[in-house]
C-alpha cells in the first residue's frame, strides 16, 4: 500500500480524474473532500462492509423454516 | 429454463423472468441472474433467488408496509444503470434477516434497497450513502421487548 504524508490544504490525485482534498486535520478526524466523475461510487468502506455482512446473514437465514403467513397474522 | 432452489426445488422459468444486476449484489459479485419468487400468493414477503446458485436466496419485502414513511432517492447514476424513464417502472424491495429460530426478531435493511426496473428486468442493491438507515431495522416494533419465543 502507498502511504502518502500531507498537510491540510494538500491534495492527492489518483488517475487523471480523481482528487482526493485534505480538507481538515482536527485529533482523530481527518476531513477529507472528494472530486470523483458521478460514475465513481465512494462510500465509507464500514458501511459498504456492513452491508456485505447483512447480505451474506440474509442468505444464511433465507434457510430459516419460518412461517412467514403467521407472522403476519400475529403481529 | 430450469432454476433449481433449495426452498422450492427446480422451477421451470423463461428467459424474460431473469432479472439482471450487472455489478452482481455486494458480497456477491459474481451473481448477475436472479429471480423473484412470492413467499405465497398476495404475500409482502419474496424471494431474491440466484438463477444459477440454488443456495443463494434472498427473503425481502415491501418496505412501504412495514415503514410507512421509508424514503429515498435514486441519483441521476443510478437511475441510469436501471434504464430508469419513470417511477412507474420501479419496485423496492429490501432484505430480510431472521435470526436463527427467532422469526419475531426479523431486520429488514434499509440502508441498502434493491431496486428494479420492472420493464427492463435490471435490478441493483443501492447503497444510501447519506441516509439515516441502518442494516437492521425490526420489521415488528412492539416485539423488540420480547426476548425469545418464535
Amino acid at each position: 500500500m502507498l502511504a502518502l504524508t500531507r498537510k491540510p490544504g494538500q491534495q492527492i490525485m489518483i488517475g487523471d480524474d480523481i482528487i482526493i482534498h485534505v480538507v481538515d486535520v482536527q485529533g482523530d478526524n481527518v476531513r477529507l473532500g472528494i472530486e470523483a466523475p458521478k460514475s465513481i461510487k465512494i462510500y465509507r468502506s464500514e458501511l459498504y462492509e456492513a452491508i456485505v455482512e447483512e447480505n451474506k446473514k440474509a442468505v444464511a437465514s433465507s434457510h430459516e423454516n419460518v412461517d412467514l403467513t403467521n407472522v403476519l397474522k400475529n403481529k | 429454463m430450469k432454476v433449481k432452489t433449495a426452498r422450492f426445488g427446480e422451477i421451470e422459468l423463461v428467459q424474460e423472468d431473469l432479472i439482471t444486476f450487472v455489478e452482481g449484489i455486494p458480497g456477491f459479485p459474481d451473481e448477475h441472474e436472479f429471480v423473484i419468487l412470492p413467499y405465497s400468493d398476495d404475500s409482502p414477503f419474496l424471494y431474491l433467488q440466484s438463477a444459477k446458485q440454488d443456495y443463494l436466496a434472498f427473503l425481502m419485502a415491501n418496505p412501504f408496509l412495514f415503514f410507512t414513511d421509508y424514503e429515498f432517492e435514486l441519483d441521476e447514476i443510478q437511475m441510469e444503470e436501471l434504464a430508469i424513464r419513470s417511477m412507474e417502472e420501479v419496485a423496492s424491495y429490501v432484505m430480510i434477516t431472521v435470526p436463527p429460530h427467532n422469526v419475531k426478531m426479523m431486520t429488514a435493511n434499509l440502508v441498502a434497497p434493491v431496486v428494479i426496473n420492472i420493464h427492463t428486468h435490471h435490478g441493483k442493491q443501492i447503497v444510501l450513502e447519506k441516509s439515516k438507515y441502518q442494516t437492521k431495522h425490526l420489521l415488528f416494533a412492539e416485539t423488540v421487548s420480547a426476548k425469545g419465543g418464535n
